[in-house]
């Protein structure tokens, strides 16, 4: 590459990038920065007042805190089985499908169709107490009588994430799968390992930037959404994202949701690093 | 037949077959591999030879008879179970490791020590002429190297039997030339079996201490590679292990009328017959040189076509009738006295003649 040919090459470059960059710089980075400043703020009588007060962060940890983990944990559960699923899913897509594997995945794409309130709602349905679940339990006899512990909780709103999720977990995974070809994992074998060896040393070192991908989609998605929670949370299933919603909608403060939206991220940022750090090894030098 | 003339073989194969569907891609293989021989399995795209290393290798099972290594029938174990290791024709390294992790692989598998692991990699690279590229992403080597890796990373486990699927058919012509040579050493430096898979002849010839030629899932011959080319079995095995000229004929009670015009003495059943002559054998004589001499067939011809190959030339002749012969091999030298359109004459030693069955 000759160096006189640079500048037009990175002018082509950044005119390819820049209008999405426009769209993220207008609608994230600029939003973002406002927030940032207003959250040190403080509201009086209902207005906005510029001021470089703390409070707000402090009472994220002293009134959230619970959440903020609970936050997490839902987090983590929902990204952690999406990639377990995922994978598997990929895998059976990639190793096991032979031909037919572009077609599981692009099933996997098209459940997308479903959007996100009305699988909200199938599983506020299939998990009420006139549901589907209470009523194969009911007659099968595993359960006297239907249980109310299946919605409101944790468990549904993980279940729902996951559902929706999914997808967007199988993607990366599997692009990532298509590069592992099959004389690598014949040579594997030949040099003496079993099929379990070569998918740990093999096939799953080589997709571990698709898994943490998969990971932080799943995470993001999940420890900043709202809307499950709120119609399928209760108490144990409730999430922080409702909490600065509201914070947004009814109360109007300002400072506060925004404190919280930034704590929310920098907890979810923690996590994705040290979740980086597991998943992602250095290539050799 | 041969299979039975090999004393205490490394490799016996009795009656091996694979089937897909009603397709027989491999039949009814019957052969003994000599320990320490370096084996080439020769034939066409499609030909079979390629499963047929897989089946040794135990990457594809048979579907009929029974595979011994040393004495021992390993014909449905699986590949990690056998005393075998393969170089595939797209190397097949793991991407995401070093030259050393790859060539490491097998052996930490199998839970040798550290030192000794540490010890035959850096062998394994001193082999192959990588020593000094352990740490190197193998994504960062070229062709050669990687293939030089993959070829490592199989040497190390110390097969009794290599076995080479089209190893170099990636390469350019002189890299595989090169790589050729390096192969041959190693076969003497490392010891043990190798068998080699290839389509191309000249490969298969400057590797071999024997040779196979395979045709439709079945063995045409196996070898000393300078036997099969100098008496093939078969048209196919003829043809396919360099150029030959086919002569065919009629015999009667020991008397051969060939369709270059000429009869010839040869005993033998009566009936067609097919004698090979390989254009090398043959020479032009120029004008004035006295002619073919004792023990000598010659015929007339028209040149039809000289090409100037830069060490030798090749000459297409056409004889009375219209038939076709090429003689090769013609020095440098003397391509000045011919050029198309000249009739000169053409000999060859009748002992050139080899009869080939149909």
């Amino acid at each position: 590459m000759s160096s006189a040919r640079m500048p037009s090459q990175r002018l082509h470059a950044a005119l390819l990038a820049a209008p999405a960059f426009a769209i993220l710089a207008v609608l994230f980075a600029v939003p973002m920065l406002l927030l940032f400043v207003v959250s040190f703020w403080r509201v009086r009588n209902f207005a906005l007042t510029p001021d470089m007060s703390l409070a707000a962060y402090a009472r994220v940890f002293d009134t959230y805190g619970d959440v903020l983990v609970s936050t997490m944990i839902n987090g983590g559960l929902t990204a952690l089985i999406c990639v377990g699923l995922g994978f598997l899913f990929a895998y059976a897509a990639r190793f096991r499908a032979g031909r037919w594997g572009d077609a599981l995945i692009l099933v996997a794409i098209v459940t997308l169709f479903g959007g996100y309130l009305v699988k909200i709602y199938a599983w506020k349905a299939i998990l009420s107490t006139d549901g589907f679940v209470n009523a194969i339990l009911v007659a099968s006899g595993l359960s006297a009588e239907p249980l109310d512990t299946l919605l409101y909780n944790r468990g549904a709103v993980i279940v729902a994430l996951v559902h929706f999720l999914l997808p967007f977990a199988i993607l990366p995974v599997y692009g990532q799968l298509r590069n592992v070809n099959d004389i690598q994992i014949e040579a594997a074998h030949d040099l003496g390992a079993s099929g379990h060896q070569t998918l740990m040393r093999v096939i799953v070192p080589q997709c571990r930037t698709g898994l943490f991908a998969a990971f932080a989609i799943s995470f993001l998605y999940a420890a900043g959404d709202y809307i499950t929670p709120r119609f399928l949370g209760g108490g144990s299933g409730s999430m922080i994202g409702q909490f600065i919603a509201q914070e947004f909608s009814t109360r109007f403060n300002w400072p506060a949701g925004g404190a919280m939206s930034f704590v929310l991220m920098a907890a979810s940022l923690l996590v994705l690093g040290l979740v980086g750090a597991l998943f992602v090894r250095r290539r050799p030098s | 037949m041969h299979a039975t003339a090999i004393d205490d073989p490394i490799l016996r194969l009795s009656g091996l077959g694979r089937r897909y569907g009603q397709t027989d891609v491999v039949k009814d293989i019957d052969l003994a591999i000599p320990r320490g021989s370096f084996t080439s399995i020769l034939g066409p795209s499609g030909c079979g030879k390629s499963t047929l290393l897989r089946m040794i290798g135990g990457l594809t099972l048979p579907t009929s008879g029974r595979i011994e290594i040393d004495g021992e029938d390993v014909t449905y174990l699986p590949p990690q179970k056998r005393p075998t290791n393969t170089v595939f024709q797209s190397h097949g390294l793991f991407a995401h490791m070093s030259v050393r992790e790859n060539v490491a692989f097998g052996l930490s598998l199998a839970r040798r020590p550290r030192s000794e692991i540490d010890d035959r990699v850096s062998d394994a690279l001193k082999l192959v002429r990588l020593d000094g590229f352990e740490n190197r992403p193998v994504d960062r080597l070229s062709g050669g190297q990687q293939q030089r890796v993959a070829l490592a990373r199989a040497l190390v486990m110390r097969p009794k039997i290599l076995l080479l699927d089209e190893p170099l058919s990636a390469l350019d012509l002189k890299l595989r030339q090169a790589m050729q040579e390096e192969l041959r050493a190693i076969h003497q430096d490392a010891g043990g079996t190798f068998i080699f898979v290839t389509h191309d002849q000249a490969e298969a010839f400057a590797l071999g201490d024997r040779l196979i030629i395979m045709n439709k899932g079945r063995i045409e011959q196996a070898g000393p590679p300078g036997e099969v080319y100098a008496r093939p079995r078969s048209l196919f095995a003829a043809e396919f292990v360099g150029d030959a000229n086919f002569l065919t004929g009629m015999r009667s009670n020991g008397r051969v009328d060939l369709d270059i015009g000429v009869c010839l003495d040869l005993a033998g059943p009566d009936g067609p017959l097919h004698l090979l002559l390989r254009p090398e054998a043959g020479r032009l004589h120029p004008a004035g040189d006295g002619g073919p001499g004792e023990g000598r067939l010659g015929v007339e011809g028209k040149i039809k076509e000289i090409v100037d190959l830069g060490p030798f030339a090749r000459c297409l002749l056409e004889l009375d009738g219209g038939r076709m012969i090429e003689i090769a091999g013609i020095p440098r030298t003397m391509i000045d006295a011919f050029a198309a359109g000249n009739t000169v004459t053409a000999s060859w030693p009748r002992s050139a003649m080899v009869e080939v069955a149909p």
